[in-house]
């Protein structure tokens, strides 16, 4: 894939500049409500790219970010509340936990595909939310887990907006680049095969169920992972987050970004955060516009605003758009 | 339709620096308004209860803002309202953004999961905070200026446990609740005020969420030989919709709910299938009190339909009416003044009744049990908590 | 607990009675589904709406954009226009939802039809409000005793109509030309459109039966429960798992699937827990995708590109 190792160090310089800017926004950006929004945004944007490598990467459709994203946040929130774990190994134990659920979920539901699959997981994510609401000797049910410790290092704690950024920040910084790697390895084009044509590809001998396993073990921890940023930023986590209509809002985010990049879904994320948050001026009407803008998107942007983006910059710049 | 977001954003802009720009100089020196934040949940599924509360802080501001003095010295409350949506994130954001937008007080939420999740940014902002939530955790999580304007779980419960096994010469209690976070709490509640008495409760069904049909819960009360059911129910429509099918399915013993039993909603859409039962709310229409009847006049004058005290429109009348005392008293609005003026109040009348505070910001002590006659609530007993 | 004879018969009625509500939403899913290859996420939503504006012609006074409205109509009345506003509605959306879609692929309509049920939920609630609204009962009584069975009259209507409901579709796709003509649709299109089907018009047709499906539903539940924005949403999920378990695509297997799923959650919440309800459902959905793909009925298993 020569196209993409060019792009990356032509990439390169804009993108350190644009990292530094990002680092840059808690120092000119004093309001919590931004913060909290671009926090959010952020950690909304891991999800979105592990849906990013299942969905877009290898064409396959679930409906189960948001039982991960619990997964991983009352994973996080149970070990340091209930067992005083520091947060940095719980963190790392939400993602663990979050990709052996995933493995032990997916090996059997990744025979499947197209709708089968996606009923699959929305029925995997409905039994995780009703396991969230009636587990109460570990969940604390319905009334929510609260009193979640933020991350330190050593004296610094990480209890506020602006502090809480940085680790975000580095988190997306992270899962992209992993994400990047993947989509141009030998794994990606596996995944890109299987997405185009799954019977073809296994003709070709790529085991198709073991990489579409991959791919959703790796959608699992991206989204455990965020459920234990959020779980340590917010400090109280409660069931009702985690259900299937949040697992569409993560799924619209991918589409109306542009399903099969990285890119896409970061701005996918922050846009539809934002989106109802600029609305809040229409109070009641603000979520039927929100539906409404979702249709149009979806009809007139099918490869979602990066490739909108990138059909605008193929007419300035006359040369053939990616096909990415 | 595209919404530009540039374009808005700038017009916005625009529009907002011209008006701040302009406003005073037009004026002049106009007495400052007081910046109320309210946070209802407008949208979502609570959505009913959202604007149960937006047209209760409505209706109290519209009325002080006619008095001559309006809060104090001339100076109007001004409303800042933001939906809290369903989602505990939109709701922190929203209050975010009310804080950034210098308001002295918050009114709102009721529900207890949004305050929980609100509380951790409220602790790091020391002003009077008037919810309605009844999860008894609520007052307990710490939070300086926090208020709650209505009786706990806690002590509904208790009097409905009370007055089940007292009144009622309950011996085989039934428990029916609702999967979230008020049901299952009231039905803790429950059940820990039954041990107090020595007694267990010979069922406690709970119904998932979006439940359309109750028949297998209420069979199994049927068959555990209950013969008084104690509901515990937020939403109005499940409520009216489990009365129907009690009725249908034969189940003729006295039940006793919740506040939303009492909600002006729950009983006209669950008609005479509600007539006979008994609530604990914090409120009874026609309760002999001037407060009570000028608001539900006003408020049914204003919006032609009658009030959902209890649970919506009456706390947060309250509420912005006893800030409204309040500043008035201290003729300022100092935030850390009025908490400790609010934590002082002894006797202060309002809609719902008496208020007093506790060390822990509670104001509600006792609960009364009602009565649903042809469709009008009446007062049975009171029990102080 | 003891094995109740008459409490059993209770609990198979009202599974009857849900599972058939679960039953007439599948077909209407399915139909969709086999003639255009798409899973329809707003299925709920042709329960709902229809529910409402039936509500608007049926009681007395009713807000509608906040301000009341006497708008009461006979009840022959209202169910013309409810039915004829459905069929509108039906065609509406095979022209803003699919149409413009209809070569981009399963996924983008996918995302387009749960675009129309957001939009839908939140239009509902911009229009009538908040406030849950009864259905008026049809019948006078409430209850009718059958021995010691206490039977609501409206599970009796809906089995009923379930029932005719069926037969008219078998007789439909069995009988009719125009039955055929859809069949030959869902089965390939290509193949159809060459032996002279005009297959646009089939799928528009196929879209407002659908519709239509969806209308009767909507007036046989709302009396049971409140009309509420949200009242779709669950029983569409549950029709999906039921289209499923029944074997995709298969229409019979639509019908026996969403009755099996309403008779096994009602035993189950008596005989189970009913806090784990909604589960059972999918439990059985997750099992029979696992252990057996094409469902009771099913013949295929390889999914529409």
């Amino acid at each position: 894939m020569n196209g993409n190792v060019t792009l990356s160090l032509s990439k390169g310089a804009p993108l350190i500049v644009l990292v530094a800017v990002l680092a840059l926004i808690p120092t000119f950006v004093h309001s919590d409500y931004l913060l909290t929004l671009v926090d959010t945004a952020g950690i909304y944007a891991i999800v979105v790219m592990g849906l990013g490598i299942l969905l877009g990467f290898a064409g396959q459709l679930s409906l189960a970010q948001a039982a991960f994203l619990g997964i991983g946040a009352y994973t996080s929130g149970w070990l340091t509340v209930n067992l005083g774990w520091p947060v940095w190994p719980a963190m790392g134990a939400a993602m663990m936990l979050s990709a052996l659920v995933g493995l032990v979920v997916g090996y059997p539901c990744l025979r499947l595909s197209g709708h089968y699959l996606a009923l699959a997981t929305i029925g995997f994510g409905i039994i995780t939310q009703l396991v969230l609401i009636n587990w109460k000797t570990v969940t604390n049910g319905s009334d929510g887990m609260g009193n979640i410790p933020p991350p330190q290092i050593g004296s610094f704690v990480f209890d506020t907006y602006g502090r809480y950024y940085y680790i975000i920040l580095v988190a997306v910084l992270v899962c992209a680049y992993v994400a990047w790697r993947i989509k141009t390895t030998r794994v990606g084009r596996a995944l890109e095969a299987i997405r185009e044509n799954e019977i073809a590809a296994r003709a070709t001998g790529i085991d198709a169920t073991r990489y579409k396993i991959i791919a959703f073990v790796l959608a699992g921890t991206y989204a455990g992972l965020a459920g234990s940023l959020l779980a340590h930023m917010t400090k109280f986590i409660s069931p009702d987050s985690y259900s299937f209509d949040q697992s569409v809002v993560f799924l619209v985010m991918l589409i109306v970004g542009g399903s099969a990049s990285i890119s896409g879904a970061i701005l996918g994320a922050v846009l539809l955060w934002f989106l109802p948050e600029v609305l809040r001026p229409l109070k009641t009407s603000y979520i039927m516009v929100y539906g409404a803008a979702v249709i149009a998107m979806i009809v007139f942007m099918p490869r979602g605003l990066i490739g909108l983006l990138e059909a605008l910059r193929a007419r300035v710049v006359r040369r053939p758009p990616e096909t990415a | 339709m595209k919404l530009d977001r540039k374009n808005f954003l700038a017009a916005t802009g625009a529009a907002a620096a011209g008006a701040a720009i302009g406003f005073p100089a037009i004026v002049g020196a106009a007495p400052e308004p007081i910046r109320l934040g309210s946070i209802p949940c407008l949208t979502g599924s609570n959505a009913l209860l959202g604007q149960q509360e937006h047209e209760g802080v409505a209706l109290a501001v519209e009325e002080i803002n006619a008095r001559k003095d309006k809060v104090y010295g001339g100076r109007p409350f001004e409303i800042v309202e933001e939906d809290a949506t369903n989602d505990n994130q939109s709701a922190v954001s929203a209050l975010n953004k009310l804080l950034g937008e210098g308001v002295v007080a918050v009114v709102c939420p009721v529900l207890s999961t949004q305050i929980q999740a609100m509380a951790p940014v409220m602790k790091s902002h020391e002003i009077p905070w008037m919810t309605g939530g009844t999860a008894v955790k609520n007052t307990q999580l710490g939070v300086p200026g926090m208020f709650r304007l209505r009786g706990s779980d806690g002590i509904t419960a208790a009097g409905m446990t009370n007055f089940a096994v007292k009144d009622k010469k309950g011996k085989k209690v039934a428990i029916l609740h609702a999967s979230d976070a008020f049901g299952v709490g009231g039905a803790d509640q429950i059940v820990m005020n039954l041990k107090k008495m020595g007694m267990e409760p010979v069922a406690n069904e709970q119904y998932p969420k979006d439940a359309k049909d109750f028949t297998a819960e209420i069979l199994k009360i049927k068959q555990s030989g209950a013969d008084v059911v104690l509901m515990y129910i937020q939403n109005p429509s499940d409520t009216a919709v489990i009365l129907k099918q009690i009725h249908s399915l034969g189940l003729n013993v006295p039940i006793i709910g919740s506040p939303s039993l009492g909600n002006q909603t729950a009983m006209e859409v669950a008609g005479k299938d509600a007539y006979g039962t008994y609530c604990a709310v914090d409120f009874i229409v026609g309760f002999n009190s001037n407060v009570a009847t000028h608001f539900l006049t006003s408020f049914y004058k204003k919006y032609h339909h009658l009030p959902d005290v209890g649970t919506g429109s009456g706390w947060i009348y309250d509420a912005v009416y006893m800030l409204a005392d309040t500043y008035k008293k201290q003729k300022g609005t100092d935030p850390k003044q009025t908490i400790a003026s609010l934590k002082a109040i002894k006797k202060w009348d309002g809609v719902l009744g008496t208020f007093s505070a506790d060390a822990e910001g509670n104001m509600v002590h006792s609960v009364s049990i009602g009565q649903n006659q042809d469709g009008k609530l009446h007062l049975v007993k009171t029990v102080s908590g | 607990m003891h094995f109740d004879p008459v409490a059993n018969m209770q609990l198979l009625i009202s599974g009857l009675a849900v599972g058939s509500i679960y039953a007439l939403v599948a077909l209407g899913f399915v139909l969709i589904y086999n003639a255009v290859g798409v899973v329809n996420f707003s299925q709920g939503e042709f329960v709902m709406l229809p529910a409402y504006v039936a509500v608007t012609f049926m009681v007395p006074a009713i807000a509608v954009f906040g301000t009341i409205v006497h708008w009461q109509v006979p009840v022959l009345g209202v169910y013309v226009i409810v039915l004829v506003f459905m069929a509108g509605f039906g065609l509406l959306f095979n022209r803003i939802a699919y149409h413009p879609l209809r070569d981009r692929g399963w996924m983008p309509v996918v995302i387009s039809t749960i675009g129309v049920s957001i939009f839908l939920r939140n239009a509902a609630q911009l229009v009538w409000g908040s406030q849950p609204i009864v259905m008026p009962s049809l019948f006078s009584v409430d209850t009718i005793f059958l021995g010691p069975l206490r039977i609501r009259p409206q599970d009796i209507l809906i089995l009923g109509v379930t029932a005719v409901l069926i037969t008219f579709q078998f007789y439909l796709f069995e009988r009719t030309t125009l039955g055929k003509q859809m069949r030959a649709t869902a089965q390939d299109r290509a193949t159809a459109r060459l032996v002279g089907i005009r297959v646009g018009r089939i799928v528009a047709i196929t879209f407002v039966y659908s519709a239509v499906l969806g209308a009767v539903s909507g007036l046989l539940v709302a009396p049971l429960f409140t009309v509420t924005k949200e009242m779709g949403a669950l029983i569409a999920l549950k029709a999906f798992a039921a289209s499923i378990v029944g074997g995709f695509g298969s229409i019979p297997g639509a019908i026996v699937g969403g009755l099996t799923i309403g008779v096994i959650e009602t035993f189950g919440g008596f005989y189970v827990s009913s806090s784990y309800v909604d589960a059972i459902a999918f439990i059985i959905l997750i099992s029979v995708l696992l252990i057996r793909p094409q469902g009771l009925f099913g013949e295929r298993v390889a999914e529409k590109a």
